[in-house]
């Protein structure tokens, strides 16, 4: 049996370790257009911060690949899968086989506009662009403005990813702004409270957050349009030549219904991904906006899966097919597509949309919905302390549980989204969810683990 | 492999396990520094229905869920099948805390990293919840891979899920 894989993040080595645990035989080859073996995407913004080192990125080394006899082929694109004859092409017109395919290909994110000071983080080599644009190089404190400036940098997009490079950013010691064109930062993932909450602590700590500003252009031959007194007498900032800084630059943009522009050293985009399913075209694989999954992770072709940012699947809280582009979500869908793939029929279950993170000492975890202007939520709030960035929320739908975000103290979080994942009928305790001591022990009596508790 | 597992209804809900892993955990070892560095334990006493009280702490699932949320590669199994964190590697990022059914991951107030029960490993996995117990509910059995204990009178217990399909081998998969 010939398994091939088609990415080389964590749905696709998900589904590899998945296999392989079944299926001692078999041969699974693992393609990937990087140069390196498996690395977390999601540690990106923190090696962006320093925080992590490289190899503190890598999660599977090569070591990891010969123990379990996966074939990895680095830097080669997949451009055509020819459906009825089961192979795939590559960029260099190799030819590989399989008995079953799985698409891992991940997703890419979404630019508008390109130049040499507009980046999107996605993989190393990003990261390593960002860091250089970001840092300041060490200038004589002789240069006008060359000591103790910061660069500026301009963020798009409010999202997880834009306040993790935000984040990052403020970090390595730039200026930052970051400019969303909805009303709040993290639309959908929080609450427009806890949102409001978590923008408050990011303002204090320096980040500078506009909301309702759509993103025009960066233009970096650009005049400043409106006035401004840099463009008076034609001198349009301090050219010092090599190493220093050159002309300034902005960003243009619109709130409300005024263009206004600010000015930005580089800009990083982060307005979202969009999967890498181009190869795609003409195949017979049916997309949409990524591969469309059922609840075994299959595509419209019986030996081919997909899993990861790449597949479309039925998420049980929004009640529609949706990419989940987060990790939790990727290592769901990768085991899924593994189990199946290797002949253990299993039906997916839980895939909502989940995120936690923590910035500035400020943590939170959220998932499902949040707010419906539709739908008749009802919600439940634990705790609310708001000087204290304190705001602890559910959301119920049937009595089902259908969203939680946990702002300040993310204590049992998982507790809650395992009863979100499950979609059942949490009436016979449902009023214990909003205790504030709430606890595995008070629903030991309904999950029925007792004993694993007790002699 | 052996896991903490507590007498049912013995439990007074006293906490002195609580104290006894916060103070284990503390830099000095004390009562004074696990209160000025305000360390949480790693377990937390809790009421239930019918059993009276237990002690929630990391079960150390055979597939846990825990070790594949980590973005960081900061938990894993080790030799023994035990789930271990390594705080150098966790970025506190919180994954594992969605994750964990149980609840049992906690976050470290201090330095913002997440951390669980460790079987006091310091003192050679010899915890000092078990030890530390006025009642002698605590024992440090051996239990099966569904972590459930090899003891005489359970053997063979398998309990339907009716509301909850939690602590599940393989984490959010359905049969």
């Amino acid at each position: 049996m010939k398994y091939l894989i088609i990415g080389n993040s964590i749905a696709g080595v998900s589904a590899a370790r998945i296999i392989r645990r079944h299926d001692k035989n078999c041969s699974i080859t693992i393609i990937t257009k990087e140069a390196y073996p498996f690395y977390s995407k999601c540690l990106l913004p923190y090696y962006l911060r320093n925080e992590v080192g490289f190899d503190e990125t890598i999660l599977a080394d090569e070591h990891f690949y010969k123990e379990n006899y996966i074939s990895l082929i680095k830097r080669r694109h997949v451009t055509k899968v020819f459906t009825d004859k089961n192979k795939v092409a590559l960029d260099n017109n190799e030819e590989i086989t399989y008995n079953k395919l799985l698409i891992a290909t991940g997703a890419s994110p979404i630019q508008i506009g390109s130049g040499p000071n507009i980046f999107s983080l996605r993989s190393f080599e990003d990261v390593e662009k960002i860091k250089a644009a970001a840092l300041i190089p060490l200038t004589p404190p002789l240069v006008k403005g060359g000591w103790g400036d910061y660069k500026k940098a301009v963020v798009i997009g409010a999202g997880p990813m834009g306040m993790k490079v935000a984040y990052g950013l403020k970090g390595l010691g730039c200026e930052v702004t970051v400019l969303e064109a909805g009303k709040q930062v993290f639309t959908r993932i929080l609450s427009k409270r806890a949102a409001f909450i978590l923008s408050k602590h990011l303002i204090n700590k320096g980040i500078e957050i506009m909301t309702n500003c759509r993103f025009l252009s960066y233009d970096e031959n650009n005049q400043p349009p409106f006035n401004s007194p840099l463009t008076k007498g034609g001198d349009r900032g301090v050219k010092v030549g090599k190493g220093g800084f050159s002309d300034k630059k902005f960003v243009t943009f619109e709130e409300g219904n005024i263009t206004k522009d600010i000015e930005a050293d580089f800009v990083v985009m982060a307005i979202g991904v969009k999967p890498n399913a181009d190869f795609l075209k003409d195949s017979g694989v049916k997309t949409n906006a990524g591969v469309i999954v059922d609840s075994y992770m299959r595509t419209n072709i019986d030996n081919i899966y997909a899993a990861g940012d790449a597949a479309e699947a039925f998420d049980p809280v929004a009640k529609k097919y949706t990419i989940n582009a987060t990790w939790p979500s990727a290592v769901l869908e990768g085991e899924t597509a593994g189990y199946n793939m290797a002949g253990i029929e299993t039906q997916i279950k839980g895939n909502v949309s989940s995120n936690s993170i923590q910035f500035f000492g400020l943590s939170f975890v959220s998932a499902g919905l949040l707010e419906s202007d539709s739908l008749p939520i009802e919600e439940e709030i634990i705790d609310e302390d708001i000087p204290k960035n304190l705001f602890k929320r559910l959301v119920f739908l049937d009595n089902r549980l259908v969203g939680l975000e946990f702002l300040g103290d993310v204590q049992g979080a998982g507790i809650y989204l395992d009863i979100l994942k499950g979609q059942k009928d949490t009436s016979p305790f449902r009023s214990r969810l909003s205790d504030m001591d709430f606890g595995y022990g008070k629903i030991l009596k309904f999950a029925g683990t007792e004993d694993r508790f007790f002699i | 492999m052996k896991m903490i597992l507590a007498h049912k209804y013995k439990c007074t809900g006293c906490k002195t396990c609580e104290k006894a892993c916060s103070v284990g955990h503390s830099p000095e070892k004390t009562p004074l520094s696990a209160s000025r560095e305000k360390i949480r334990p790693n377990v937390e006493v809790q009421k239930t229905d019918i059993y009276g009280f237990v002690q929630i702490r990391c079960r150390h699932c055979e597939d846990a869920a825990c070790i594949k949320a980590c973005i960081a590669g900061a938990l894993y199994k080790d030799a023994e099948g035990y789930t271990i964190h390594d705080p150098e590697k966790c970025v506190g990022c919180w994954m594992c805390v969605m994750s964990c059914p149980h609840g049992a991951i906690r976050q470290d107030g201090k330095n913002e990293k997440a951390k669980k029960c460790d079987l006091c490993i310091d003192r050679g996995r010899s915890p000092r919840c078990v030890e530390a117990c006025p009642k002698k509910v605590l024992e440090f059995v051996e239990v099966d891979g569904d972590r459930r204990p090899i003891a005489e009178n359970n053997v063979g217990a398998i309990h339907e899920l009716p509301l909850l399909d939690s602590c599940q081998k393989h984490a959010g998969m359905t049969k």
